[in-house]
């Protein structure tokens, strides 16, 4: 299988801060990957490299092309959504489809139109006219309407109500994702995500600290809930992250038997937004980047 | 690619709908209204015995409305209205100057077409537009951040920036030339539907003739125009490249290497050469303008010309560089 994105040994510097550290991704077509960091962890910077918008070094090749030398090219196939405030003000929907129609050679308007019709976007409203909602949806028309390899997503339901970002969400999979396209998304609120996701990756400071397959992390995470007085032998089993909890902690363990956690307590796998949070705790954060 | 190039264009358009067509329609407007209050000032102080003159004066034109005995009032450079007093046999409705064929009257109407303040407005006035185009066309993607949605389209950023120079350098200045010459046809229509009423016999005629003159006599003077606007891309150019830039004051990041420059020269060598450089850039381009606009091809300094087109290319291929690397 055709790596849709192949990026090895990516580095990025804004003057001495290291944004991005050595950076290896390759994703195949059909993933839905979502790219998990705090503000400032280099999310960004890398959706930015991959569409060619920013200049890295290391070997980085997206649908087959060099970003950075054939950005114009690589849009052909790749759609992006930077976030709902990207869109000038002055424009209309009429006037969006208008231009994506004459230089997008895969910007089907019937497409795009069908799906303002469930909207109250009326195609000559100017967007300084629309709700952030509004926007949004109208962004979403215009990606659903390109047939694109890789949907790019950063940070996408930025400033939205939760009714706005689910529908948003739920759109993506319904009129846009089909099994061989891509998607990448990166954003905060990791729980509104981990229901479409295939694949996570956590990022932290520049670096990968966890790539995994989302069917994976049932059987490499453990989420375990246990009283007081297990606390001595549990912590024994060097659990990733603790937590105190009303009834005694709460540990999450990477890669340990589940029949040996089970008779402390209750396991179960831990939520995303739970891991993130074990991951990226200061001090498995620098354990990890010691494995790294 | 025309599909997208025309499309470009458009977005243009889209974008900078009030420089390219309101302002230019505003003034139309006001001029228009100016004219017609004059015209309806004369037709209600007594029965219009006026005439109603195009000249061709200094390179420029005139419209004139005159009544009896009564001073000449100058309007404005194109706009006189005067009271001098006219009966049918007086004189034509609309009457031109003759251009002299010798070249001493060439020479002579140079000179004073180059002190014409009607070229030295035009020319200003379109500067000040263009650049005011350049500056916010570059720079306002950036600013409100849209140049995240242009970029994910698949138009490439030389493109994208030749586009916004030629509706700077072409588009703009033919809009406002188009504006200019169907300001100066209503005006004419509206001076003769005002001679009309009062009965005036031959008024076809001179109407006619009319607008044979005004658009003989203007459109060398928007080709004159045209060719001061594409001498002075070096200098658009320049302007272009600093708005680019990430920053937000233009005009003081423009003017400072050019002030430094200068400074650095005159404190160092005790010279003047650089800021010469510029003026006398600027004046041969205005002279080359009116050589150009009498004919005098052969005057034309086409090297500085060529020069001034080699460092405008270089300037618009910076400004694609920093458009592209300044999204990080």
């Amino acid at each position: 299988m055709t790596n849709i994105i192949q990026a090895r040994h990516l580095n990025k510097f804004y003057g001495k801060q290291q944004v991005l550290n050595n950076i290896n991704l390759q994703v195949n077509p059909g993933e839905i990957v979502g790219i998990v960091g705090v503000n400032g962890a280099g999310k960004s910077t890398l959706l930015k490299s991959l569409l060619g918008l920013t200049r890295v070094s290391g070997d980085l090749n997206v649908c087959g092309l060099n970003p950075r030398q054939a950005q114009d090219k690589l849009m052909q196939t790749v759609s992006f959504i930077a976030d709902t405030a990207t869109l000038p003000k002055w424009i209309t929907a009429a006037q969006l489809f208008d231009y994506s129609e004459a230089v997008h050679p895969k910007f089907n308007r019937n497409l795009a139109e069908q799906f303002l019709e469930n909207t109250e976007i009326k195609p000559n409203m100017r967007v300084k006219k629309m709700s952030k909602g509004m926007i949004t949806q109208l962004h979403l028309a215009l990606v659903i309407a390109i047939e694109s390899d890789l949907l790019v997503l950063d940070e996408p339901t930025l400033g939205l109500d939760i009714i706005r970002r689910k529908a948003f969400y739920n759109s993506l999979l319904e009129d846009y994702f089909d099994h061989n396209n891509t998607i990448l998304i990166t954003t905060h609120q990791i729980e509104e995500i981990e229901h479409i996701l295939t694949r996570v990756i956590f990022i932290d400071n520049g670096l990968i600290v966890l790539d995994e397959q989302i069917e994976n992390l049932e059987n490499r995470f453990i989420q375990l809930e246990t009283l007081p007085e297990y606390q001595t032998q549990v912590e024994q089993l060097k659990p990733i992250y603790s937590q105190k909890t009303l009834s005694g902690h709460r540990y999450i363990f990477d890669g340990q038997d589940s029949q040996t956690l089970s008779q402390f307590g209750k396991i179960n796998t831990p939520e995303l937004a739970d891991l993130f949070v074990a991951m990226l705790s200061p001090k498995t954060a620098t354990e990890h980047r010691e494995a790294c | 690619m025309l599909k997208l190039i025309w499309a470009q264009f458009k977005r243009e358009y889209w974008e900078h709908k009030g420089v390219l067509l309101w302002v230019p329609l505003g003034f139309s407007a006001i001029i228009l209204s100016v004219v017609l209050a004059g015209i309806l000032f004369v037709e209600s102080s007594d029965s219009i015995a006026g005439s109603v003159n195009l000249i061709n004066i200094d390179g420029g034109t005139r419209i004139t409305i005159s009544k009896n005995n009564q001073p000449t009032e100058n309007l404005n450079n194109t706009q006189q209205l005067s009271d001098e007093g006219l009966s049918k046999e007086d004189e034509p409705l609309i009457k031109s100057s003759q251009n002299s064929p010798e070249l001493d009257k060439v020479k002579s109407d140079i000179k004073k077409l180059s002190s014409n303040p009607l070229l030295i407005f035009s020319g200003w006035a379109l500067s000040v537009f263009i650049v005011a185009f350049l500056s916010s066309s570059l720079s306002a993607d950036r600013k409100d951040n849209s140049i995240l949605l242009w970029r994910s389209m698949p138009v490439s950023e030389e493109i994208n920036v030749l586009v916004k120079c030629a509706t700077a350098y072409i588009v703009l200045p033919l809009i406002y030339a188009a504006i200019t010459l169907i300001t100066l046809a209503m005006i004419v229509v509206m001076v003769a539907m005002a001679k009309l009423t009062l009965s005036t016999p031959d008024v076809g005629i001179q109407l006619t003739d009319a607008f044979a003159k005004m658009f003989s006599d203007i459109i060398p003077f928007i080709l004159l125009l045209l060719f001061l606007v594409i001498w002075l891309i070096p200098l658009y150019g320049w302007l272009g490249l600093v708005a680019s830039y990430p920053g937000r004051l233009v005009a003081i990041s423009a003017a400072l290497p050019i002030v430094g420059i200068t400074l650095i020269e005159w404190l160092i060598f005790g010279t003047d050469h650089f800021s010469r450089l510029i003026i006398d850039y600027v004046q041969q381009g205005l002279q080359s303008a009116l050589m150009l606009g009498s004919g005098q091809w052969a005057q034309v300094d086409y090297q500085q010309f060529l020069v001034g087109l080699m460092v405008s290319a270089v300037f618009i291929y910076t400004t694609i560089q920093i458009r592209k690397w300044r999204i990080d």
